[in-house]
């Protein structure tokens, strides 16, 4: 047999299945992530789609029943900040950065009722620096 | 002594520019003597540094609050062990030791071959400085670990000055401790191997000079990788609660990469030794390996990727490491393209069935994995540029891909070293692989009988079987031939082997770590998790325990506010102790820390984390894990551990062996110890 046939066949096949490997894990892995604003957007359809929210929690607004933990996420940035997104998260593992002013990433769906139904949340610290003394810019922090 | 510090930094920036051009001009110039000074520039910024590193290690611990990064990262009630650790706790400080660990190795370098190599270490200096360059212009200009945020004040007045903000409280933990310096031990040192390749090409080497000199830094710089990220896990595991040790979050999967392209490095290096082959592959793996620590950075600290690691975004820094990279890659894919001519083959590969081909499979492989999770977390990035719409993937796109082609590669680990050069018969195939083959089916039979349904775990713990077995073989077949010959026993004629050639018995016992630790990840398979709501008195079960909240208690010390559970344990019915999850609120920072409570066995891990309810005190919010198996990984690493410092020996008797077929090249003769 040809060569770069007898090598090209068992390297094509081994590069190909990775590729099918890639692309059929990355349709069931996929989430779309938006801000509040561009949701509130959103036709129906691309609402159904699993989806990750960016947003800072909204102070006092953190309401825990035991497993069940409803909050509000406010937009900061962008053209509209203040857009707000109502926020059920269900599990325990609440991260310990999460918390007022707390910038955090909930996936999961929209409900049609207009409230989001988290299953994983993800938060950074970002109130660590808020009482910084004057003057102080760079808010660095390494994890 | 914040200007003194400054000033270290200022002149050890200024002694990097001029090792880059005394180096470069000594050597076109025919001027030894500004050579030597270029060394020497090397040495003196070794100094400045660890004077800089020096101040501000007192600062810390002297608790000069005026100073921004001792205030942000520590505070005066923190355990002085931490106060270290605060050194790097952000980002200025990451970055002066990042500066100081490339220097540490700088030193090392030039001490080494002061004698050795003079044609080729004016550029090994040469290239090592510009990166030095490079991160002490961030250290002088725009990340200076000296700022003081009480300047306009009075300076001497320091009784006004605040206690500081404390250290992030998840860095409080001991594997934090010597994790970062490790991993970036482990990032830095692949310049070294770099700037010898990229020296050899400039002075247009023959042959692998660059290798040999520096095989060894290639290994015990992997070792760091490897033991960076294994610490990294642990931490994670310890502290962040979810009860995992891997998340594929960009952070992690940066420190991913380059550990998978220099493993692919260490093994395809063989074929360039001992065949004369895939010498520009090696080159641009190295290249690859250097230039993938610094990608990850700029991925992970310029926000250009999403991570829960809370580092801090900074553009100006951004627009440095842009430029750095892009230059960098640039000239080195240059160097690499106008040398092809030196880099030719020197043989081809003629079988399948060969080692040579199980080499460039294993190569091929990993690239694919190392593509695919680079693919994975700048996937964020590509789709918003491509459909405008930011897609992330997640877990399962990782695991997807990654699993089938860890299996692949365990397969390679056990195939591999048995195939022999050039080509292999069907016969002696046979020979080889029966019992091993036999002895993996088997134990995938015997799962199967005692109820393991899942296909990945079985496939995994057949090639677990089946490399372990392959390597045993190994070790008895030489160790009987010694035996025979005179040898006192089996066992002491396994040391023997391993000390006669220890390279090759050295990595078998890496491939057997390998194989404990997948067992470990093949553990994932049979965990199982519970939530549960309790009040003081109350059980709950997970897995074969039933756990029983006997108490709440609660306290305070300068640093922290405590909450401690007190949970009673008990297996099948017998009585197992109490677990002390802890929650923790740092005074300082006023933030949050939970403390897991683990109870570490061989066969599984009870992992327990709580906090209380919002509207009840008394209620607790319990999360329990049981994750078998976990133990393996941390046990396996050791193994690899030890097998690596057995390669890094020297063997007993150095091992001269020609080359056959050499093509385009006088025959040269390589020693191989």
């Amino acid at each position: 047999m040809n060569r770069y046939l007898k090598f090209g066949i068992p390297v094509a096949a081994i590069l190909a299945t990775c590729v099918w490997l890639g692309v059929s894990s990355t349709k069931q892995s996929a989430e779309y992530f938006v801000k509040i604003p561009e949701l509130k957007q959103m036709d129906a359809k691309a609402r159904s789609r699993h989806l990750q929210v960016d947003g800072h929690v909204k102070e006092g607004s953190i309401v825990s029943m035991g497993q069940t933990t409803s909050f509000v996420l406010v937009e900061k940035e962008g053209p509209d900040p203040g857009e707000q997104l109502k926020v059920v998260y269900t599990g325990s593992d609440l991260p310990d950065t999460f918390k007022d002013h707390a910038e955090a990433v909930a996936s999961g769906q929209m409900g049609a009722d207009g409230v989001f139904r988290a299953n994983k949340l993800q938060a950074k610290c970002a109130s660590k620096y808020e009482a910084a003394p004057p003057k102080l810019s760079a808010s660095t922090n390494k994890t | 002594m914040e200007n003194v510090g400054a000033l270290a930094i200022l002149l050890a920036f200024c002694f990097a520019i001029y090792a880059v051009v005394a180096s470069l001009v000594g050597k076109w110039a025919k001027r030894p003597l500004l050579n030597v000074s270029a060394e020497r520039a090397v040495y003196c910024i070794w100094a400045l540094l660890s004077t800089a590193v020096g101040l501000l290690l007192y600062a810390l611990f002297t608790g000069d609050f005026r100073l921004t990064h001792v205030y942000e990262n520590s505070n005066l009630a923190m355990r002085p062990v931490y106060k270290v650790t605060a050194l790097w706790g952000g980002m200025e400080g990451s970055l002066l030791l990042w500066s100081w660990l490339l220097a540490s190795y700088a030193v090392v370098v030039t001490w080494q071959n002061r004698r050795k190599y003079r044609n080729m270490m004016p550029y090994v200096i040469a290239i090592i400085a510009t990166v030095q360059t490079f991160f002490l212009s961030l250290n002088a200009f725009i990340e200076s670990p000296f700022k003081v945020w009480w300047a306009g004040r009075r300076v001497l007045d320091l009784m006004e000055v605040p206690d500081g903000q404390g250290l992030n409280p998840l860095l409080q933990y001991w594997t934090m401790v010597i994790h970062p310096p490790i991993l970036y031990l482990g990032y830095i040192g692949f310049v070294v191997p770099f700037a010898f390749a990229m020296a050899s090409l400039i002075t247009k080497q023959p042959g692998e000079e660059w290798i040999h000199t520096t095989r060894r830094w290639t290994l015990t710089v992997w070792m760091f990788q490897t033991t960076g990220i294994l610490l990294g896990m642990n931490w994670a595991y310890s502290i962040l609660g979810w009860g995992g040790y891997w998340g594929w979050d960009p952070v992690e999967n940066a420190s991913l990469l380059p550990w998978i392209t220099a493993t692919a490095f260490l093994h395809s290096v063989m074929m360039q030794e001992k065949k004369g082959m895939m010498k520009v592959w090696n080159v641009s793996l190295v290249s690859i390996t250097f230039w993938l620590p610094i990608f990850g950075t700029t991925l992970t600290r310029t926000g250009m990727a999403q991570s829960v690691h809370a580092f801090g975004v900074n553009g100006p820094l951004a627009q440095y490491f842009y430029w750095f990279l892009g230059v960098g890659i640039a000239l080195t894919a240059w160097l690499i393209l106008s040398r092809l001519d030196y880099l030719k083959s020197e043989m081809k590969l003629e079988s399948v069935l060969s080692r040579e081909s199980s080499f460039m499979f294993n190569n091929l492989v990993l690239l694919a994995a190392c593509f695919a999770i680079l693919w994975g977390t700048l996937f964020p990035v590509i789709s918003e540029a491509v459909s405008g719409s930011k897609i992330t993937v997640g877990k399962e796109f990782f695991d997807g891909i990654n699993v089938p082609i860890a299996l692949f590669l365990l397969l390679l680990t056990g195939t591999g070293p048995l195939i022999a050069w050039r080509k292999s018969s069907t016969e002696s195939l046979k020979r080889a692989f029966m019992w091993p083959a036999i002895a993996g089916v088997s134990m995938a039979v015997i799962l199967a009988v005692f109820g393991v349904r899942s296909l990945y775990a079985l496939m995994s713990f057949m090639l677990c079987t089946f490399v372990v077995t392959t390597v045993a073989i190994e070790f008895y077949k030489g160790a009987a031939a010694i035996n025979a010959k005179g040898g006192n026993g089996l066992l002491m004629s396994m040391v023997e082997l391993t000390h006669r050639n220890t390279r090759r018995y050295g990595g078998y016992i890496v491939h057997v770590g390998v194989v404990i630790i997948f067992i470990g990840f093949t553990g994932q398979a049979f965990s199982t998790d519970n939530d549960a709501e309790l009040n003081i008195g109350q059980s709950t079960h997970v897995g074969n325990y039933t756990l029983k909240v006997a108490a709440l208690e609660n306290g305070a010390n300068p640093n922290y506010r405590w909450t401690r559970l007190d949970l009673a344990v008990s297996k099948n019915g017998e009585d197992l102790g109490v677990m002390h999850p802890e929650r923790r609120l740092y005074i300082a920072s006023n933030q949050q820390d939970t403390e897991v409570a683990i109870r570490h066995r061989l066969n599984e891990d009870l992992y327990v984390n709580f906090r209380t309810a919002e509207d009840d005190e008394n209620k607790v919010v319990l999360k329990s894990y049981v994750n078998s198996l976990v133990s393996w990984v941390w046990i396996g690493y050791f193994v690899v551990l030890f097998g690596t410092l057995i390669c890094l020996t020297p063997s007993k008797q150095k091992l001269i062996f020609a080359r056959t077929e050499v093509v385009g090249m006088g025959k040269h003769e390589v020693v191989k110890d």
